[in-house]
């Protein structure tokens, strides 16, 4: 025992460098995992935490075109069992809002006539301000995406416009507001007092419209309650009804780009670390054969040489993994906190919750050094002294080496036949083959990743380009109509027109649905939404998967997901009913978009004047300009002249809404991530090529002893890792261009992205691959100047 | 006859740093090593008699003093000067052999020369007669590890001859092997020298040492003495062995 113990303590004494390094390598190790897991099942359970929490409800019915009668429709919901059912919320929509003298643009906002709490179903949860039954005369709640979005607070003054009236109100509450809360999504309800509600929007020619929650106990039971419902109304349900998914959507859509870049990154950080941890292990234990053959003639038994090792790296092991736990604790909070911040409650993130997963994450690593010491240790017990002595390795290892550097190295690699600094470099990654694979995987792993995240984040910062292929128009201003009662669309588009600077217009119609009668499935039948465009889809910047957007009366557009449900082609020919009269149309093609997850299909105005030769679309106005430079100008003119009807924005202020969101939930958390990974890698890299150096010191000593220059030495070792690396690279830009969005798009695409509209930019791929490159090599040589420092007496002695 | 001095250093120091202790291996050595010349250097184990030769080979850096070889003073030699001095102007061996592991016999051989540049035919056919002369021709496409310590101690003195070397060292080249092997390693240094080549050997062996001309004796770090065969009228072997054996006992 005193014999373990000693050398135990020579170990760890002796070698401080390498035993530092291995240390850093597990700590670092057991934050990545610890974070990576931590984020996932956080950020996992955060959204269905909350929504259990406020009886988050799976559906909801909006009633805005007086199809059905909301009471009877509560009454009938409320009546059912295993459905929970919300109060009538009555409101009315604006579209402005002005915060410390400025209009926030791209908000959708629904002024809630607020009844007494609880409503049932999505319970209000009170993040700041005092807990009401409902809003004082006066004042407003609003929810915390748009209060943290522009950095609101209790007290502050929100101004709001009908077209006619302008008036204030007061934020005396910040709550979480579940379905209209999510990241990306623009529209917003506002709690309003009922006396406020009813003076303040007196003015607005609009009669109340409702909206209604439900709640399924059993959510896969939905469609059998439907079904009834339907045979109560003697019709499909007509109006407006979001489905779950398109609820939870863009929670689980940010969640799910977070988590799979998370799980990812820390599926692969776990891989590289755990490898690294084995290499680092085993190699430290096989360099050492000589000495444990000496041991072993000395009498030491194979048990005892092995709890020797056991104890060194379980007491590394024990230092390493409480401060990388700690750590994580901290970057896994900032992750969380920047990514799914409008679900945060002042303290949600239950330190129990974090404590018990680090703990598991910490015995876990501990177990896996444990194991990997345990079983390169072990190889040791066939170690027959004089083999070791001789040959530094077992005979076996020896007679392999041998075969690897005689047949091939020899007779390809030889002296003879390459420059010296090329053998040298190329033998040294020959020789250890393990540590040269390492360094290559890592190289190619490294740059796919940070490949791969530059390519996304570059497609969402430049967004703009790509407009279409997330399913929206690339119009240079959109117009948003709020009353049009005040708005006349002959007049301004006349006025439009004769601009030269206007390309041209194109109309979307108001909200509405459409529905799919189920065709003898028991899926039901589907709601989606509908655009109704008074214009040309294609003009406007509209894309299609496949096929083209309709033109004609007779022809429909589905999104993807629609088209998946009603397994519906180019071609086919489907039913629909819109405004509860029936349609029948030939799908013309099939597109993607963002917006409802691909739950929606393009019409054209065309098919709705069959049945309402009247209707005039004049909800939302796209205009093309021929020079997008003039757009803000143009958006300002308008917003003057019509301030009393419309709300007109250029498509850069609303790209910069969302790149601000996206900044701040999807950038920061990746970045994070991307440098932490970064660092490691370096590290790993460096202390790989350390270990390779030392190995070979005797060898680079000799080098030096008969004449060659450090220089020369560390250029041949360097330029073989640079080589290495560069080959790992160009396989990385490979894996991060093709392979990784593949598995990305098959984790979209029940969100309704099936081909990501990626920008590849060559000019930033190139740089961000050969960091992995540059970390190598500046890595190896770092690690090599051990040669420099040293003289050859003691490169070959020691 | 008066011999012209091929390595020349005054006031050589080496002191080691073990963390907080110094000590002190080589102290205030003056001394000559003369062109041509089988020098021997003797002393007691842990003497400073590896140190002094790494010193004299700038194999390793001097703590004070100065050395100079062939008028030139190589302790103030940069990287560069200093490795192609190794490359060049000596040839070292080592007490433990120290061959590359991964290289087989001849390319360990032929690895001084190619990193001197010399043009691979050359190199090629120079390590081949050096091979041949050493007799381990046979062996020349395996590794250490696959030939006796012998073989690998030949190999070694063939790489340290390969580029002509100004000066040959060699820390106890036959203190690993057994007496046959040793023998001919000595026979082969004899034959060197006999052309003319300057030599300057680490041994404990007295039947070693009597193959000299000068014997300088090292103790704790300084010059014992210094013996100068031609002083002695030792012709045979025998005698020059009685002579160093009392010489040595005399010093300790
Ligand atoms: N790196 C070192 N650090 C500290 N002391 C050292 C170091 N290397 C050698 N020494 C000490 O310097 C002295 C001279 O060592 P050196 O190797 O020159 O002896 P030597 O005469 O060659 O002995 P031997 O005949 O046993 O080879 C010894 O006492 C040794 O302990
Ligand atoms: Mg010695």
């Amino acid at each position: 025992m005193n014999a373990v113990w000693t050398l135990c303590v020579a170990n760890l004494r002796e070698k401080k460098i390498q035993n530092g390094l291995t240390a850093l390598l597990i700590l670092l190790a057991t934050l990545l995992l610890a974070t990576s897991v931590n984020v996932i099942l956080t950020t996992g359970n955060l959204f269905t935490a909350i929504h259990e929490k406020t009886n988050g409800s799976h559906q909801i019915l909006k009633f805005t075109n007086k199809l059905h009668d909301p009471r009877m429709v509560n009454d009938w919901w409320s009546k059912q069992d295993g459905v929970a059912t919300s109060k009538l919320l009555p409101f009315k929509n604006l579209t402005t809002v002005m915060y410390e003298g400025q209009e926030i643009p791209n908000l959708y906002l629904y002024m809630m006539n607020t009844p007494e709490l609880p409503f049932g179903v999505d319970e209000p949860t009170f993040v700041k301000g005092d807990v009401r039954s409902n809003p004082a005369t006066g004042t407003i709640w609003i929810s915390t995406a748009l209060a943290y979005a522009h950095g609101m607070s209790l007290g502050d003054h929100l101004g709001f416009t009908t077209g006619l009236e302008k008036f204030e109100l007061e934020v005396s509450a910040i709550v979480i507001d579940v379905p209209y809360g999510a990241p990306f999504s623009n529209g917003i309800r506002i709690w309003m007092n009922t006396e406020d509600y009813q003076e303040k929007l007196s003015s607005m020619q609009v009669s109340d419209m409702y909206m209604m929650g439900l709640r399924f106990n059993d959510y896969s039971q939905n469609a059998y309650h439907w079904d009834r419902f339907e045979n109560f109304l003697g019709t499909p349900f007509l109006e407006s009804k979001d489905e779950f998914e398109t609820i939870s959507a863009f929670y689980l859509i940010i969640n799910k780009v977070i988590a799979f870049a998370m799980s990812f990154l820390g599926v692969v950080m776990m891989s590289i670390a755990l490898i690294t941890i084995g290499f680092t292990i085993s190699d430290a234990i096989l360099s050492n054969y000589k000495t444990i053959g000496v041991l072993k003639s000395l009498g030491l038994s194979a048990n005892k040489i092995i709890l020797t090792y056991v104890s060194h790296y379980s007491f590394l092991a024990i230092i390493s993994i409480i401060p990388g736990l700690l750590l994580s604790h901290f970057s896994s909070k900032l992750i969380v906190e920047s990514s799914l911040s409008n679900l945060e409650m002042e303290s949600t993130t239950s330190s129990i919750h974090g404590g018990m997963i680090s703990l598991v994450v910490g015995v876990f690593v501990f177990l896996l050094v444990f194991l990997c010491v345990l079983i390169y240790s072990n190889k040791t017990r066939s170690i027959e002294p004089a083999q070791a002595i001789r040959y530094g390795m077992s005979e076996v290892e020896n007679s392999k080496m041998t075969k690897r550097l005689g047949s091939s190295g020899v007779n390809k690699f030889g002296f003879a036949s390459y420059p010296v600094a090329f053998v040298i470099g190329l033998r040294n990654l020959l020789k250890n083959r393990k540590g040269s694979l390492l360094i290559m995987v890592l190289a190619t792993v490294t740059s796919a990743v940070l490949v791969f995240g530059f390519v996304l984040l570059n497609s969402i910062v430049s967004i703009e380009k790509t407009m279409p292929l997330w399913g929206y128009d690339s119009s240079d201003i959109s117009v948003v109509v709020f009353n049009k009662a005040a708005f006349s669309r002959g007049d301004f588009e006349k006025e439009m027109l004769v601009d030269e600077r206007v390309e041209t217009i194109g109309w979307m119609g108001d909200e509405l649905s459409g529905i799919f009668p189920s065709e003898g499935q028991t899926t039901g039948s589907k709601s989606v939404s509908l655009d109704i465009m008074d214009g040309n889809y294609d003009e406007l910047g509209f894309a299609t998967l496949k096929g083209n957007n309709p033109k004609n009366k007779n022809e429909i557009a589905l999104g993807i997901n629609v088209a998946k449900h009603l397994n519906k082609d180019i071609g086919d020919v489907t039913e629909v009913y819109i405004d509860g009269n029936k349609h029948t149309l030939t799908v013309t093609g099939i597109y993607q978009t963002i917006r409802e997850m691909s739950n929606s299909a393009r019409i054209t105005v065309d098919v709705v004047k069959v049945y309402k030769p009247d209707y005039y679309a004049t909800f939302l106005g796209y205009i093309m300009l021929k020079n997008t430079a003039d757009s803000d100008d143009i958006a300002a003119e308008l917003n003057a002249k019509y301030k009393n009807s419309v709300n007109a924005l250029a498509k850069q202020t609303l790209i910069d809404s969302v790149f601000k969101e996206a900044v701040s939930i999807l950038i920061v958390p990746m970045s994070i991530m991307g440098l932490m990974f970064v660092l490691v890698t370096f590290i790993i890299i460096y202390s790989t090529c350390r270990m390779n150096i030392r190995k070979e010191s005797k060898t680079y000593g000799i080098y030096k002893s008969v004449g060659m220059t450090s220089i020369k030495i560390r250029q041949c070792v360097t330029s073989g890792v640079v080589v290495l690396s560069t080959i790992g690279a160009l396989l990385g830009i490979v894996v991060g261009t093709s392979i990784l969005p593949i598995v990305m798009e098959s984790v979209l695409s029940s969100y309704g992205i099936v081909e990501l509209p990626l920008l590849f930019n060559w000019g930033g791929i190139l740089p961000m691959a050969c960091i992995s490159i540059v970390s190598a090599g500046f890595g190896s040589w770092l690690s090599s100047r051990i040669i420099a420092k040293t003289s050859p007496r003691i490169l070959v002695v020691e | 006859m008066l011999k012209k001095a091929i390595i020349h250093a005054t006031n050589l120091c080496k002191t080691y740093s073990t963390g907080s202790e110094q000590f002190h291996a080589i102290r205030n050595i003056d001394l000559d090593i003369y062109d041509g010349d089988f020098t021997v250097i003797m002393g007691n184990s842990g003497s400073g008699k590896s140190t002094l030769l790494y010193l004299l080979s700038g194999l390793d850096s001097i703590t004070a003093g100065e050395v100079y070889f062939q008028d030139q003073r190589i302790d103030t030699y940069n990287e560069k000067e200093i490795a192609d001095f190794r490359a060049k102007k000596i040839g070292y061996i080592y007490q433990s052999i120290n061959l590359v592991p991964d290289l087989t016999l001849i390319e360990n051989i032929s690895l001084p020369s190619y990193i001197a540049g010399h043009p691979k035919k050359e190199v090629k056919k120079k390590a081949l007669s050096l091979m041949n002369a050493m007799s381990i021709e046979e062996q020349q496409n395996r590794l250490p590890s696959q030939t006796s310590g012998g073989q690998q101690q030949r190999a070694a003195i063939a790489r340290a001859l390969i580029n002509s070397p100004d000066i040959l060292f060699a820390d106890e080249p036959t203190g690993s092997l057994n007496y046959d092997q040793g023998v001919a390693v000595l026979d082969i240094l004899t034959e060197m020298n006999r052309k003319r080549q300057s030599i300057v050997m680490v041994t404990h062996d007295i039947k070693a040492a009597c193959r000299a001309d000068r014997l300088i004796y090292i103790r704790d770090g300084k010059i014992g003495g210094v013996l100068e065969f031609e002083k002695y009228d030792a012709t045979t072997i025998q005698d020059r062995e009685n002579v160093i054996f009392s010489y040595v006992s005399g010093k300790e």
